[in-house]
């Protein structure tokens, strides 16, 4: 049995998720608000979910109005828990709570490809520490809090099932959730697919079930997609895969990667042996399971290169598959030393490799969290927009930075301009440049045709907006056409008050 | 799904088959007719129309007026045959009736084709169905399209060829009127021949006697067509496209639905073990997918009916298999099927909101009458300026239904209508409408929904609101027509 006793490793393990849930409720309470926009679109669905019993499709605040088109099964899912806690406390619980399952998920699966405890009690650390992962998902409503446990769950019942097929039923059951919680569920089933091409190409006979089951995923996955996005397909095309983000804003979403930035975000242990690991069995040894965390890989790696797939979620799967990679060459390396002389310093190299997962794991999450709490809005930003509720009319339009969208339509409860989701939106490139050309503008006539256009009545600048469009302020503000009406600390609100007069037409 | 197999077998599969056939077929029609849209589907199917209007006799060319400059238009059968069906019950009526009574007969072609090459009654019924639900059936025979004559043709070429005895004559001259639809279409017909050939080793002579006197012909005739109107290299599709062409939810007319493709796909992988007895389809399809990289979404039309029946093939392989997890098994056949299905939905739903709508057609009626000029419009209106409006339009493209569009003069000019569509400068507007001797400016509500504009005041809709330079003559549901006054 080892050093380590079935209930001791147990402990351990227990530890591990304590120790994870604890750091990550710790930086998720340091603030009130959460650190993405987008976060504040869940919110708004889970309180709709959870007084209407439907998300909100139609929405009058976001864009002006607009129809989303999204899978609201997340969503779902956490306003269940909103009938016994407050809505903005199960986001910022619940989803730490679905992040920190990952590391049991984690633990059984390289308990499954590596057979030992101690491996998998490794992998469970450095798993329940993955940086990209935790700052994500440490103060969002992310949907990845839970789709990549989703995943990483799918993964083990897949290898499961080799042994005992009934593992196929659930299985199918958690790709359908995924195919209603996320489109990344095409991931899952193309990463499948891909195993199965690379056991053709080793020799390995693939199991009827495998078969079966990747071909159903494939059908099931592709049917739910085709269904609740078909209209955005038919009208979008193929620029659906990069989620209709303007042009202008795709090298931000979709920046390339360089070596250094990846292992900062996945860990310097896993990224390294975790390629280690793949190299040595895509060229050396034929291992069944191996090849299907490979095949994760090479298609997270190909959809990064070739701007398919944003950075920052590629790096959260990449990280995930590799860091249960790693588990595998832990194994090797441990029984290695074994054999040699090295074998008396056991317990030093156990002692070295838990510091260096503090080292490169754990202290990097703690850095990247507490940037990722300093993306959240301040006391004055949401009084302002909570000041915008209370004292303006319920119809009119608040301009800000594209950030704010989501915010404005939760906090102020007043229409948008723009905000984060992209999906069904037409003109979405057009918006972006005419809200530059408001605050950028030295002219009072365009700026007022295009606060005309779009119906703005309230405009918010701030040094935050000021830094982002490289202005000290705006030029034309100090006409009569502008007033006032709200200051705090940098925060300043203008109502507009001029309008142009519509042309007659000639017939 | 045995009683089923039952009932299928004998003489009530060709009924079923034709039964569905007509509903689909006649759906969109009657659904548009209901509305009160009595306009033909689609601009192609005014674009075969108007050719069939100019047809005089079996001469193989003629001159189009309604242009900036007349420029010879190349006939195929299609018009001729248009043009004979319109002198006993008139153009509009002929142009519904035979792609219909085209799809009809090429349903119960198809499915005698089937048969006489050896594929098994519940397959070739089953491929049947799959081919009357595809999408390209849809389109090819709802639209008035020489398409539906080219299937029609080759159905039934084909069928004549495999019997013996006199048929052959007959069979050689259903592929020289193939080959007058142009020289792609000679050269997949050829290759068609050459994979029956592969399988099938009787009547060797014949095939070769067919293919030379098919190929000697098809050059004549396209040097004749070439020296009339020059030749024009294709210009090729990128990756974007050949996926676009590929697929009916990304818009593609021609396009297969994805369930299809993955039935073909699983066809060609359980196939994959006997590919030297498939290896001539497989070659074919792959050649097909690159000649689409330079013919575009026109190759769909003969793959898919290469895919129905790989598709009916694998469907039973799949539903036949013995399952490891049989729960999932029938969950897989009802999606696949469902999905079969709405994908049929799709192409309908395309299908049935085709242009021209009742605005539409109302504004180009309206606009007959007026005094002849040059209209400027997004050139997805040109053939409806041309047919309905009798108006030459400003600028032309080239389009998928037409291989000789490359000679219509107003091509190219696509450039300057973009440039004068977004130009907020006045000068620089009426410098670019008098160097294409514009005089009017036709406006619909797709060009100012996203088409051309999204915006109210955007580029030229904000120059239009100079009235000393542009008069507008009708605005009505969202349609506008200026007249450009010269200075």
């Amino acid at each position: 049995m080892g050093w380590l006793g079935k209930n001791y490793h147990k402990a351990i393990l227990a530890g591990i998720i304590i120790v994870a849930l604890a750091i990550r409720l710790y930086f998720a309470f340091q603030t009130p608000y959460f650190s993405d926009d987008s976060s504040y679109f869940a919110l708004r669905q889970i309180e709709e979910i959870s007084s209407t019993g439907t998300p909100l499709f139609n929405d009058d605040l976001s864009y002006g109005g607009r129809t989303y088109m999204f899978t609201p099964l997340f969503h779902y899912i956490l306003a269940a828990f909103t009938l016994f806690l407050p809505s903005a406390l199960v986001g910022k619980l619940i989803p730490n709570i679905f992040a920190v399952s990952l590391v049991v998920i984690s633990y059984l699966l390289a308990m499954e490809i590596s057979k030992d405890r101690q491996s998998a009690l490794v992998v469970a650390m450095i798993s329940a520490f993955i940086p990209i992962l935790f700052s994500q998902t440490v103060n969002s409503i992310s949907l990845y809090s839970l789709v990549i446990p989703l995943f990483a769950l799918s993964i083990l019942l897949f290898i499961k099932m080799h042994k005992d097929m009934r593992y196929g039923y659930p299985l199918v059951g958690v790709i359908s959730a995924l195919a209603f919680i996320h489109p990344s569920a095409l991931l899952l089933v193309l990463a499948f697919s891909i195993y199965l091409i690379l056991l053709k190409l080793e020799d390995i006979k693939e199991s009827k079930a495998e078969i079966e089951v990747v071909l159903f995923s494939f059908m099931l996955v592709i049917w739910v997609l085709l269904i609740l996005y078909k209209n955005s397909i038919m009208k979008e095309g193929l620029s659906i895969i990069w989620q209709s983000i303007p042009a202008s804003l795709l090298p931000v979403y979709f920046s390339s990667i360089t070596i250094l930035g990846a292992i900062a975000s996945i860990g310097v242990i896993p990224f390294v042996y975790g390629i280690v690991t793949i190299y040595r069995y895509l060229f050396r040894k034929k291992t069944r399971f191996t090849y299907l965390f490979i095949s994760f890989a090479l298609l997270i790696g190909m959809l990064m290169i070739f701007n398919g797939i944003m950075i920052n979620i590629g790096l959260m799967f990449l990280g995930m598959v590799l860091t249960i990679l790693y588990s595998i060459h832990y194994k090797q390396s441990r029984d290695f030393l074994s054999r040699t002389k090295l074998s008396r310093l056991k317990t030093f190299f156990m002692i070295t490799l838990v510091i260096a997962i503090i080292a490169s794991q754990l202290l990097p999450s703690v850095y990247l969290a507490q940037g990722s709490i300093k993306d959240a809005p301040s006391e004055e930003k949401i009084a302002s927009f909570i000041w915008i509720s209370q004292n303006t009319d319920p119809e009119s339009t608040v301009l800000s930075a594209i950030d704010d969208g989501h915010k404005i339509a939760y906090f102020a409860q007043r229409k948008n301009i723009i905000d984060s989701n992209f999906m069904g939106v037409n003109d979405a490139e057009q918006r972006l440049s005419d809200i530059s050309a408001i605050y950028r503008s030295i002219y009072l006539t365009n700026a007022i045709e295009l606060l005309n256009k779009y119906d703005i009545r309230y405009i918010m600048f701030s040094d935050e907006i000021a830094e982002y469009y490289g202005i000290e302020s705006i030029r034309y503000i100090e006409d009569p056409c502008f007033e006032i009406i709200y200051v705090e600390e940098d925060i300043r609100i203008y109502r507009s008050l001029c309008r142009f007069g519509e042309s007659q037409s000639s017939l | 799904m045995y009683e089923f197999r039952k009932q299928i077998r004998g003489r009530y599969a060709m009924l079923i088959a034709i039964c569905t056939a007509i509903v689909i077929l006649l759906l969109p029609h009657a659904i548009r007719l209901t509305d009160g849209n009595d306009g033909l589907l689609g601009a192609e199917s005014y674009h075969n129309l108007r050719i069939a209007e100019l047809s005089e006799g079996i001469y193989l060319t003629a001159q189009e007026t309604v242009a900036v400059s007349p420029y010879e238009v190349i006939l195929n059968p299609y018009h001729m045959l248009l043009a004979a069906a319109a002198k006993l019950i008139g153009i509009t009526a002929a142009s519904r009736a035979l792609p219909f009574i085209l799809g009809l007969l090429s349903v119960v072609l198809f499915y005698i084709l089937l048969k006489n090459l050896g594929m098994k009654e519940n397959k070739a019924f089953l491929s049947v169905m799959f081919m009357i639900s595809s999408p390209v059936f849809m389109y090819i025979f709802t639209v008035s399209s020489h398409f539906s004559l080219l299937i029609f043709l080759n159905l039934l070429g084909l069928n004549l060829f495999i019997r013996e005895g006199k048929y052959f004559y007959m069979s050689l001259l259903c592929y020289l009127v193939i080959s007058l639809f142009g020289i792609f279409d000679a050269i997949a017909s050829i290759f068609v021949l050459l994979i029956y050939s592969i399988y099938y080793h009787k009547d060797k002579l014949r095939l070769y006697i067919l293919i030379a006197m098919l190929a000697v012909w098809s050059l004549m005739h396209n040097m004749f067509i070439y020296n009339e109107i020059g030749f024009a290299w294709p210009t090729l599709y990128g990756m974007q496209d050949f996926v676009a062409n590929l697929l009916v939810i990304l818009g593609s007319f021609y396009g297969f639905s994805i369930f299809m493709l993955f039935l073909v796909g699983a066809g060609i992988m359980i196939s994959w073990d006997r590919k030297r007895d498939y290896y001539p389809i497989f070659i074919s399809i792959a050649l097909f997918l690159s000649l689409s990289f330079i013919v575009g979404s026109k190759v769909n039309i003969y793959l898919n009916m290469v895919f129905v029946s790989f598709a009916a093939i694998s469907f039973f392989r799949l539903i036949r298999r013995d399952w490891a997890l049989d729960g999932i098994r029938i969950i897989l056949v009802y999606i696949i099927l469902l999905g079969i299905l709405f994908s049929a939905v799709i192409q309908y739903t395309n299908i049935k909101d085709i242009a021209p709508d009742n605005e539409d057609i109302s504004a180009l009626e309206w606009f007959s009458v007026q005094e002849r000029g040059i209209v400027l419009s997004h050139e997805k209106n040109s053939d409806f300026i041309r047919v309905i409006a009798h108006q030459p339009p400003a600028i032309e493209t080239v389009a998928a239904y037409d291989d000789y569009s490359y000679a219509r003069p107003a091509l190219g000019r696509t450039e300057i209508a973009h440039d004068i569509f977004y130009s907020r400068s006045l000068p620089e507007a009426t410098e670019l409408l008098d160097s294409i001797d514009v005089k009017y400016i036709y406006i619909d509500s797709d060009m100012k929904d996203g088409l051309v504009w999204d915006g109210q005041r955007q580029g030229l809709l904000f120059l239009l609101r100079n009235q000393e330079t542009f008069k507008r003559i009708y605005n009505t549901d969202g349609i506008e027509i200026y007249e450009y006054i010269k200075r």
